[in-house]
């Protein structure tokens, strides 16, 4: 695999541009919004040796539950198992390599096979052969099932959202995103997912990276989110810069108006002073971006369907178990609302900025020192992660 | 479930339509059946031929019975 990354990266256009301080850097250039081939090293390096979102714990909710996920073209199982533990399995049989689970489904016993019925637990283990040994006879003494269950692929449940290691030797996931988890320290509570009114999809053509950057900064906000009034007022917010970790920016000034009659959605215990009217917004490189405030949490989860496509997977998870009320819903629903116009505005740039990677001459654009730093700091990780 | 007992041409409909209806637990109780015949009939390679079947759909359906067809089968040295 080396080499061929090498003669990938060789043919590509320089990354050194990228990595120089911010004041005098350049953005990503374009081939790596538009180039299959890049795309390709990027789904292996960026996405696949460390680690990256998959999808959301609530997706597999009751024990028995299998949800297929396609990652980047791997065939990917979420599996909770009887006792309620949630797995991430390849999709795939140990015999001949047929994919397992073709949609989402309650698992009532074992997985089994639908080629020649080998069967899983829900737990990964291989439960049974059948004749495997000739007709009637499930043993055979080279099938060994406890060498052949299924391919598990390391995972971390964090903010609501499923992780995966796919190469499985990235460092631990609370070492490798240790100075945000503890940033967000006070956030790590349980967190309520209402289900279809919290959750809303976004289909974009863009490359996955533009989302990210958008994400970072609170330049654009004054200009694409007018409506947003105290949100939007450039002096409110600040840039959260850490080379080699996350980015992205933050408000002093959250402070929801959902509903006219004064009621409003109950906070976490226990949260710090700075959080009464603060709220962050950072992204977990590569590919979900979260925010944080008071009373509620968001993830979107970038899922890279190729290099000029993807979808936004939008999740508002609540503080407090009182936010899943019936008598709350009004006010989730203006929550949801709120959010997803804020994103539906924000398509018409992620996706301009893909149609302009196409003009030859467009050297990744100069970044204001003052206001992009953050989006420098996403592409300082991604080009280390390439040439790495 | 001894009690119930089939021919082969009953059989063989039942299984294609709790196939085509993909019943595990039914196509567990068919195969079973179709187990005991042939153990009752001293045959006893195409009892376990069944009976692996039996089990397989048992195991899928987390159908209670499948402890019971599996320790038939450790007994005829068939499954771990
Ligand atoms: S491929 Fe799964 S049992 Fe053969
Ligand atoms: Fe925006």
């Amino acid at each position: 695999m080396a080499p061929l990354d090498q003669k990938t990266l060789v043919d590509a256009p320089s990354l050194d541009p990228v990595l120089q301080p911010v004041d005098v850097a350049r953005g990503l250039p374009n081939a790596y919004y538009t180039d299959d081939a890049l795309f390709d090293l990027e789904k292996r390096k960026v996405f696949f040796n460390g680690w990256a979102g998959l999808g959301f714990a609530h997706d597999a909710p009751e024990p028995g539950d299998a949800r297929p996920v396609d990652f980047l073209g791997a065939p990917l199982l979420m599996l909770r198992d009887k006792q309620g533990v949630l797995r991430v399995f390849e999709n795939v049989c140990r015999h001949r390599g047929m994919i397992l689970v073709e949609e989402a489904r309650k698992i009532e016993g074992a997985v089994r096979c639908p080629y020649h019925s080998w069967c899983y637990s829900t737990a990964g283990k291989l439960v049974s052969t059948p004749h495997v040994g000739g007709p009637g006879q499930n043993l055979h003494p080279d099938i060994k099932r406890d060498e052949l269950g299924l391919n598990e692929v390391r995972s971390h449940i964090w903010m609501g959202v499923v992780f995966v290691n796919v190469s499985g030797d990235a460092a631990p996931f609370e070492e490798a995103n240790a100075d945000l988890l503890a940033r967000w320290a006070e956030f790590d509570q349980p967190l309520h997912h209402s289900g279809a009114d919290s959750s809303f999809k976004l289909d974009v053509k863009t490359n996955w990276k533009l989302a990210v950057e958008n994400y970072s900064e609170s330049y654009h906000l004054p200009w694409v989110h007018p409506g947003l009034n105290s949100y939007s007022r450039l002096e409110d917010h600040y840039n959260i810069c850490e080379y080699g970790k996350f980015s992205g920016q933050g408000t002093l000034v959250y402070n929801p108006q959902l509903s006219d009659d004064g009621r409003a959605f109950p906070n976490f215990d226990g949260l710090s002073e700075k959080w009464d009217t603060g709220g962050e917004y950072v992204t977990a490189f590569p590919n979900v971006m979260i925010g944080v405030q008071r009373d509620h949490v968001f993830a979107i989860l970038l899922e890279p369907k190729s290099v000029d496509h993807t979808v936004e997977h939008v999740e508002i998870l609540y503080a407090h178990s009182d936010a899943m009320a019936d008598d709350m819903a009004d006010l989730r629903a203006a929550n949801a609302k709120m959010w997803k116009e804020v994103f539906v505005e924000d398509v018409f740039v992620v996706e301009g900025m893909q149609k302009g990677r196409a003009a030859p001459n467009f050297d990744g654009g100069k970044f204001s020192p003052a206001m992009d730093e953050p989006t420098h700091v996403f592409h300082d990780w991604v080009a280390r992660r390439l040439t790495t | 479930m001894r009690a119930e007992s089939i021919d082969d041409e009953k059989l063989g409909a039942a299984l294609i339509a709790a196939h085509d209806a993909r019943d595990g637990a039914r196509l567990a109780r068919l195969y079973a059946m179709a187990a005991d015949a042939k153990e009752a009939g001293g045959d006893l390679e195409a009892a376990c031929f069944y009976l692996v079947h039996a089990y397989v759909h048992a195991l899928e359906a987390n159908a209670p019975e499948s402890a019971e067809i599996r320790k038939r089968l450790v007994a005829h040295g068939r499954e771990a």
